[in-house]
C-alpha cells in the first residue's frame, strides 16, 4: 500500500461520516479571538456558579429516578450565603456570585432575580440536590447578530460520588473531558437545537452538572467551567 | 470600524448558491475561510498555495452547486480543498520533499500498515472500507481519526481540542491504527 493510495482512500471517505466528526471538531477549535479577559473571565466564572446555584432544575425528578413523590420537600434561597449558611458547608458556587455583582466591567448581564433551590427527598431529611438557575447575556460584538442568550443551569447532588450516577437529560457520551488540577470533568457539547454543553466533576464529595444552553452559533460551557473551575477559583 | 459579518447557516450559503447568488462565496469565505485554509496548510504549509487552493474552492464549489446540493456544507467543502491541496501537494513532491503534517501522518499510518505483501486493491475499495472502519469507531476515535489523517492536524492540536496530554492522543493513534489493520486483515486486504 502506498502513501498515494491511502492519501485518496481517506479523501474518499463517506461525506456523512466526515461531516459529523468535522462538526465536532469545529465546535472544539479553541476560539482565540474570543477569549475573555481574565478579570471578565473570573467574574463570569464567579456568576456562572451563582447561576448554577440558584437553578431550580425541573429535571430533579429524573435524577431522583422517581423519588419525587410525596414528602419531597424544597427550600428557596437568594444568595450563595445564605445557602451555605442553611447547609453548614461550602459548596463551589462564590466565584460565580462575586462575578456576578461586579457587572459593572462584565461582558455579562444579570439576570436580577437569581433562584436557588435546596431539595431534600423528605421532611427534614438531609438536602439531597440544588439547583440554581441563571439567565445571562453574552456581549458579542464580532456578530451582526443579537448577543446571544444563555441559559446556565447548575445541579449539586449531595454525596454523590460516581460522575455516572445520575444527570440531567442532555448529557450524550462523546468521550471529552477536561482536568482542572485534580478535578476531571466529563463534557459534551451538542445542538439540540440550541448550543447545548453539560459537564460533570466531582467536588467535595458531591457530583456537580453544569447545564449551558445559548442561542447563537457556539458554546459558552467552557467559558463557564472556566469560571466555576479555574485557576483563581480554586486557589 | 468594526467588520460585522453575520455568519449564517449552511442552508442559507447553500441557498445562495442555488440562487446563483455571488453572496454564497463572501458567506462561505465568511464561515469557513479560516477553517480551509487550515486545511490546505495542514498539507501544504506554504500560504500562498493554501490561498490559491481556497480560492480555487470557492470556485470548484460554485461550479459545482447546483446541480449537487451538500448536506454537510463543511464536509462538502473539505472534500474539494483536501483533493485540490492534495494535486498540488504531488505536483510539489515530485520536485522536492516538503515537510507537512500530510506527510507524517500518510508515513505513521502507512507504516503501521505496512505488510511484506504485495497490496492488489482499488482505491475506491480501501476508502470504502475505511470508512466501515471509522463508522465502528467511538466517537472519540471517529475524531481523533478525522483530525489527524484527514485533517492533517498535528497531535498537539488534537489534544488542546479534547483536553487530554499529546501522549494520550498518541496512544489513541496506535489503537487506531491497530485496529485499522486488523480491520483491512478481515476484510482480506492482506495477501
Amino acid at each position: 500500500m502506498t502513501q498515494e493510495s491511502l492519501m485518496d482512500a481517506i479523501t474518499a471517505m463517506d461525506e456523512e461520516l466526515l461531516g459529523e466528526a468535522l462538526d465536532t471538531r469545529s465546535r472544539l477549535l479553541p476560539r482565540a479571538d474570543r477569549r475573555i479577559k481574565p478579570l471578565a473571565v473570573k467574574r463570569i466564572g464567579l456568576a456562572a456558579c451563582l447561576a448554577l446555584a440558584l437553578l431550580v432544575v425541573p429535571y430533579a425528578k429524573l435524577v431522583f429516578s422517581g423519588s419525587h413523590a410525596s414528602g419531597h420537600i424544597s427550600e428557596q434561597y437568594f444568595s450563595v450565603a445564605s445557602v451555605e449558611q442553611a447547609l453548614g458547608r461550602d459548596i463551589l458556587l462564590e466565584p460565580l456570585e462575586e462575578a456576578l455583582r461586579l457587572t459593572s466591567d462584565s461582558t455579562l448581564q444579570i439576570n436580577p432575580a437569581p433562584n436557588i433551590t435546596v431539595s431534600s427527598t423528605h421532611k427534614g431529611g438531609p438536602p439531597s440536590m440544588l439547583k440554581a438557575r441563571y439567565n445571562a447575556v453574552e456581549a458579542d460584538n464580532s456578530l451582526d447578530t443579537d448577543d446571544p442568550q444563555t441559559k446556565v443551569e447548575l445541579y449539586i447532588l449531595f454525596d454523590h460520588d460516581d460522575l455516572n450516577d445520575s444527570y440531567v437529560g442532555g448529557y450524550e457520551e462523546q468521550g471529552l473531558s477536561k482536568q482542572y488540577g485534580d478535578i476531571t470533568v466529563v463534557y459534551s457539547l451538542i445542538q439540540d437545537p440550541l448550543m447545548h454543553g453539560q459537564a460533570k466533576f466531582l467536588y467535595g464529595g458531591d457530583l456537580y452538572v453544569l447545564d449551558v444552553q445559548s442561542t447563537g452559533d457556539r458554546h459558552f460551557l467552557m467559558k463557564y467551567l472556566d469560571i466555576l473551575l479555574g485557576e483563581e477559583a480554586l486557589s | 470600524m468594526t467588520n460585522h459579518k453575520r455568519i449564517r447557516p449552511d442552508h442559507e450559503i447553500v441557498a445562495l448558491y442555488l440562487a446563483r447568488d455571488e453572496e454564497a462565496i463572501a458567506a462561505t469565505d465568511t464561515k469557513y475561510g479560516g477553517y480551509l485554509f487550515t486545511v490546505a496548510y495542514n498539507i501544504l504549509h506554504d500560504p500562498l498555495d493554501c490561498e490559491e487552493c481556497r480560492n480555487d474552492t470557492y470556485l470548484k464549489t460554485w461550479c459545482t452547486i447546483p446541480p449537487k446540493r451538500p448536506a454537510r456544507l463543511q464536509a462538502y467543502l473539505t472534500r474539494i480543498i483536501r483533493c485540490i491541496s492534495v494535486d498540488r501537494y504531488r505536483e510539489r513532491t515530485r520536485e522536492k520533499r516538503i515537510p507537512s503534517d500530510m506527510t507524517v501522518s500518510l508515513e505513521e499510518l502507512s507504516e503501521s500498515l505496512a505488510s511484506h505483501g504485495e497490496w492488489e486493491i482499488e482505491t475506491a475499495e480501501l476508502g470504502r472500507c475505511i470508512s466501515d472502519y471509522v463508522a465502528s469507531l467511538p466517537r472519540r476515535r471517529r475524531l481523533i481519526f478525522v483530525c489527524r489523517y484527514y485533517c492533517a492536524d498535528p497531535p498537539g492540536r488534537i489534544a488542546d481540542m479534547l483536553g487530554v496530554t499529546v501522549s494520550a492522543v498518541y496512544k489513541e493513534l496506535g489503537k487506531i491504527r491497530a485496529g485499522l489493520r486488523e480491520h483491512l486483515e478481515k476484510e482480506g486486504f492482506y495477501l
